[in-house]
């Protein structure tokens, strides 16, 4: 069904693009939801939400896609497919819908731990600025995705955040296991 | 029998063997040639032509990431009637490439996630290791592996990592690194999205291959044309520059790093480069462009003409030209783009390829590519995900290719094996790697016993 729906949006996309001039931007953001979930949480839950995350925070990730920074080869071409001017409207254009509600994501006991989150990802876990450039949005995220980043920040894999990979590093699997779990049910 | 009933009875053959024909299909040429996982079956040959390339976007961009499960209880690889598909060894995350020592020892490239070469030592029997060690480790996005000098007694090791290439000393039965590795090339451009570094030596080990694949899709955000007379001047002709300037190609180095040319430009990500025995012709297996649909454009296996020029970033398969480069047009490139030998399946990912020694499979099958197809996620039915047979007449790809090895797609999501290295034993049997679940499969054949031969007996 979701795989359907992108279908109708891609050959709305390019279909429209001839004649009313949808530009690239839209039918690149038309093409994140076959695999980011149109309208709904993805159905894979290693594939982050991005729907109502920090606009900031999708910017700066599709520079990193873009680049090779943040490795992943279906990003690197998605977000190639942006063109690099334009990659704060796009960003703009995302973080505009609203956050979809994972079903069956259950509140869970929050861990010690989740206390060092909020000065930099908010009271509220709905991310924003912070001392290391903006904080994604945490709170209701997949807790697999969650879990998957944290383990890479703990192994000291990604560059980009310092203070991501000595938090990361504190904190052994069982811990962000729980961390994530917790985030997750928010 | 008069002439009108002989007549009568040949037709009446002919039409028989024309329903049998059709009814198992085991050809399928031009646009019937295309498809996904569920048209495919052991023997069936395709046949795509540079006139069957669909257009951009007949069909949309899918994103169908592949889900690599488990081997599922009731999955079984299906191969060719008298062929056996088996694990010969299994535990080896991240396996990728393997070439053989001539001790008949395998080096694997397990690229990640930690990076790392591995030996292997096969047991009397070839169907399994008798030993398994680790050479070298701490090799992050280690990929291609070479002998030099070519022969029966190497005297080093090299590994084509992302950003270089390294080499170890060696010694016949070498099962661990003897010494620290020396680097020899230390200039490959790095970052984008393709790391892989396959690497090969010619035949007499004066030139020493090196394949490095873009660094984006199509080059969308490459910056200004220069003076182009100028670049191709310094670098090749074909060349693309700002990001991808030195990539997109096939290079060539001396066996001690200097001296660096292009060999042949515009092969968008060639991850399996390979020299072909006997002729030391240059072959590449290569990963065509995305999100232009289903159907296009086909990748592709080819061999590698010195100054040629494959078309990548603004033309593809011939002249079908893509405005998405940055820095505009290149009318000057139109009808310059060599037309590769074999055209797959748009998305199969090919990356290894080898050529059958022979020794073991049939005797017609001597010299035929092998190749590994790791498999689609630009598509919206998966693709890929087998090992297929590209049959040679005298040392030539026909365009034809066989579905060899099959059956790794479990459903329309998941998949239980991601075929990526090819390799010939000393034996005759086929060796790969699966990077999905890290396994390496042996693939052998006995002749099949016809009612006739076994009457023989």
């Amino acid at each position: 069904m979701v795989r359907a729906g992108f279908y109708l949006l891609a050959i709305m996309g390019f279909s429209v693009s001839g004649a009313l001039g949808a530009d690239a931007v839209e039918r690149a953001v038309a093409s994140c939801w076959a695999c980011h979930g149109a309208g709904a949480a993805p159905k894979d839950p290693t594939m982050p939400i991005i729907q109502g995350q920090q606009a900031a925070y999708l910017e700066k990730q599709l520079d990193a896609f873009r680049s090779g920074k943040r490795e992943d080869q279906i990003m690197s071409s998605m977000a190639e497919s942006i063109p690099a001017r334009e990659n704060a409207r796009a960003a703009a254009m995302i973080a505009a819908l609203a956050w979809p509600k994972v079903a069956g994501a259950a509140t869970a006991p929050a861990p010690d731990s989740a206390i060092a989150c909020q000065s930099c990802h908010g009271a509220d876990f709905t991310g924003g600025p912070g001392p290391e450039g903006v904080a994604p949005r945490l709170a209701g995220q997949f807790a697999q995705y969650l879990e998957a980043r944290m383990g890479a920040f703990s192994r000291g894999e990604i560059a980009s955040a310092a203070t991501m990979t000595a938090m990361m590093k504190a904190l052994d699997a069982d811990e962000r296991a729980k961390l994530a779990k917790y985030l997750s049910g928010l | 029998m008069n002439l009108r009933k002989r007549l009568a009875s040949v037709s009446v053959v002919a039409l028989f063997a024309s329903v049998s024909a059709a009814s198992a299909i085991d050809y399928r040429g031009g646009p019937s040639a295309f498809g996904d996982w569920r048209t495919d079956s052991p023997g069936l040959t395709r046949k795509i032509g540079p006139e069957d390339v669909a257009a951009p976007l007949a069909s949309p961009s899918a994103a169908n990431r592949s889900k690599v499960v488990p081997k599922p209880a009731d999955a079984k690889l299906q191969t060719m009637p008298g062929f056996k598909v088996e694990p010969f060894a299994t535990g080896l995350q991240g396996a990728r490439v393997m070439r053989f020592a001539p001790n008949g020892d395998i080096f694997l490239s397990q690229s990640r996630p930690d990076g790392k070469i591995a030996v292997i030592r096969p047991a009397k029997s070839g169907d399994k290791p008798e030993a398994v060690e680790t050479f070298a480790q701490g090799l992050k996005d280690a990929y291609g592996i070479a002998f030099y000098p070519p022969g029966p007694n190497p005297k080093w090791v090299y590994v084509g990592m992302e950003g270089k290439v390294i080499r170890f000393p060696y010694k016949a039965g070498d099962m661990k690194a003897s010494g620290a590795p020396e680097t020899v090339i230390s200039d490959l451009a790095t970052g984008g999205s393709h790391w892989t570094r396959d690497i090969s030596f010619s035949p007499d080990g004066k030139t020493l291959y090196v394949a490095v694949g873009s660094s984006g899709n199509v080059a969308a955000d490459m910056g200004p044309k220069p003076d182009i007379a100028k670049w191709e001047k310094s670098h090749a002709f074909g060349a693309a520059w700002d990001k991808e300037e030195w990539r997109a190609a096939v290079l060539t180095y001396t066996p001690d790093g200097k001296d660096k040319k292009i060999y042949a430009t515009g092969v968008r990500n060639c991850s399996g480069l390979t020299v072909q025995p006997g002729t030391g012709t240059v072959f590449c297996a290569t990963n065509e462009r995305d999100l232009l649909g289903d159907n296009t454009p086909p990748d592709y296996i080819t061999s590698v003409k010195k100054g040629g020029f494959y078309g990548w970033p603004w033309y593809y398969i011939g002249s079908n030209e893509d405005d998405r480069p940055g820095g505009g047009p290149r009318p000057d490139l139109k009808g310059k783009v060599i037309v590769p030998d074999v055209l797959v399946q748009p998305h199969s990912a090919p990356l290894g390829l080898a050529f059958n020694p022979g020794g073991m499979f049939p005797a017609e099958w001597k010299g035929d590519g092998f190749a590994a197809l790791h498999g689609s996620w630009n598509r919206s039915l998966h693709t890929g995900y087998k090992i297929v047979r590209l049959p040679a007449k005298n040392g030539k790809f026909t365009g034809e290719y066989q579905d060899f090895v099959m059956g790794f797609t479990a459903g329309d999501e998941n998949v239980w094996g991601r075929p990526v290295g090819v390799t010939f034993a000393p034996d005759g049997s086929l060796l790969f790697t699966d990077d999905g679940n890290g396994t390496i499969y042996r693939v052998t054949y006995a002749k099949p016993q016809t009612a006739a031969n076994a009457k023989a007996k």
